[in-house]
């Protein structure tokens, strides 16, 4: 893990959120696996990866090569359940409901990033939030200043994870948001939208 | 005549098998490509006719592997400078795949060498019947006009109102429509969820279809272009020669 090489969980965000390699990033298989991986780790990336099964790891494999992605490095023999029994200590990221970050909006120390798309960001976002799409998180990491907690949210919580994950492999106190947008919306949490100013 | 759509939801992509008489087409494959060969086995069918539709950037083609696993020819546009074997195509070329024939349309707009393949199932009728139209027009959006190195979006955004209007528009409404992308690919930036639509219902409800005068189009093709992840040319660049086979890869 010193050379630059990067560990790759593959696993659904529940259970990455609530044990992994540190260190790891999650882009799980149950999403856009493929098109998420290829933007955020680049075709020359060699990632390692973390599975629970040889079958994930041999999906992971294939689906990563659809997309050009063809040097796997291997993979963590036993996965995250390996790691622990080996006595290596398991890092957790962890979650934040809907209720419970439209109740902590006003903290001083609590910033929220939402990572999608800028056509998504405009139709609707939470008014407090700064913005920084996950596509562009290969070139550069948001700019944020690490002095407190960012709870990140995306649309339903797949996309936020990888950001996330990528975060804190940088070092950041990160929250994830279950449910995204999506379930803000759901609770009919108040939003705003961009207003364009006429040309 | 078998036709079958093959949908990979984790790319958003969409490649087809149709034949008939004993012979198939393979339109736009994925990179594993056994799941054809089995289709293939399993309808009593021989692989003989690859197509393009365009070189992919958000994937990579089975193309090449499959044409060596199968002796098939690997039909492009001559547009797109292939360095693998294959056969150059241009508008108006005619394949027959057992009884149906296939139309070639030069589209260029997404690409310079994209193409849509219009099918006449000859058993049936001698009206097409579908038109695969790849990264051009997409069920409720176009592709997106950005992807090249030679050519800006302008240009290209401007050659897809032709292919759009001059070509695609000019087909009979019950025409279906199949496209290479659904909905969460990065190829257009508004698809929607259905996999197959007709050129009747495009041409009311599809946002860029609308749009009737050419530097409107232009203008609002090239606004707002969603993010283009840097491995697109990558991709579109390993198309162009030809794909390692899955077996080869470490």
């Amino acid at each position: 893990m010193d050379d630059g090489g990067i560990a790759l969980d593959v696993r659904p965000v529940e259970q990455f959120a609530a044990a992994h390699v540190p260190g790891s990033i999650n882009i799980a298989l149950s999403g856009q696996f493929a098109s998420w991986a290829g933007a955020v780790l680049g075709l020359s990336a060699r990632p390692i990866l973390i599975a629970e099964t040889p079958d994930q790891v041999n999906e992971a494999r294939l689906r990563l090569a659809r997309v050009g992605i063809e040097e796997v490095r291997g993979y963590l023999d036993g996965g995250v359940a390996g790691w622990t029994s080996a006595g290596f200590e398991a890092a957790q990221l962890p979650q934040m409901t809907v209720q419970e970050l439209s109740r902590r909006l006003g903290d001083p120390d609590l910033r929220v990033l939402d990572v999608r798309r800028q056509g998504e960001w405009d139709a609707a976002h939470i008014a407090d939030a700064e913005w920084y799409p996950l596509d562009r998180f290969k070139a550069a990491l948001p700019p944020l200043e690490n002095d407190g907690k960012i709870a990140i949210h995306c649309k339903g919580g797949y996309r936020s994870m990888i950001a996330a994950s990528l975060l804190q492999r940088a070092g950041f106190d990160v929250i994830n948001v279950t449910g995204g947008f999506d379930a803000w919306e759901q609770a009919q949490l108040p939003t705003t939208a961009t207003v364009v100013v006429g040309a | 005549m078998y036709f079958e759509q093959f949908y990979l939801g984790c790319l958003a992509h969409a490649s087809y098998m149709f034949g008939s008489d004993g012979q198939a087409a393979v339109v736009d494959p994925q990179r594993d490509v056994e799941i054809y060969i089995e289709a293939a086995e399993r309808h009593g069918l021989q692989i003989r006719y690859i197509f393009e539709t365009h070189l992919h950037a958000d994937f990579v083609s089975g193309h090449k592997e499959l044409a060596e696993r199968t002796g098939a020819n690997i039909y492009i546009g001559k547009a797109a400078e292939a360095t693998f074997p294959h056969v150059g195509v241009s508008d108006g070329s005619e394949v027959h795949v057992g009884r149906c024939l296939v139309n070639v349309l030069a589209t260029p707009g997404h690409t310079l060498e994209s193409i849509c393949l219009l099918l006449t199932d000859e058993e049936k009728s001698p009206t097409p019947f579908a038109v695969l139209t790849g990264d051009t027009l997409f069920i409720g959006d176009v592709g997106r006009p950005d992807l090249s190195k030679t050519y800006t979006p302008p240009q290209l955004a401007g050659m897809m109102y032709d292919s759009l209007h001059q070509k695609l528009m000019t087909l009979p409404n019950e025409v279906l429509v199949y496209p290479a992308h659904g909905a969460g690919s990065l190829c257009g930036r508004n698809m929607r969820a259905e996999r197959s639509s007709t050129i009747g219902t495009e041409r009311l409800t599809n946002y860029a279809l609308q749009i009737k005068d050419r530097d409107e189009f232009i203008q609002q093709m090239t606004a707002n272009l969603p993010a283009r992840p840097d491995y697109f040319l990558e991709d579109a660049a390993i198309n162009r020669a030809g794909a390692t086979p899955l077996t080869d890869l470490p």
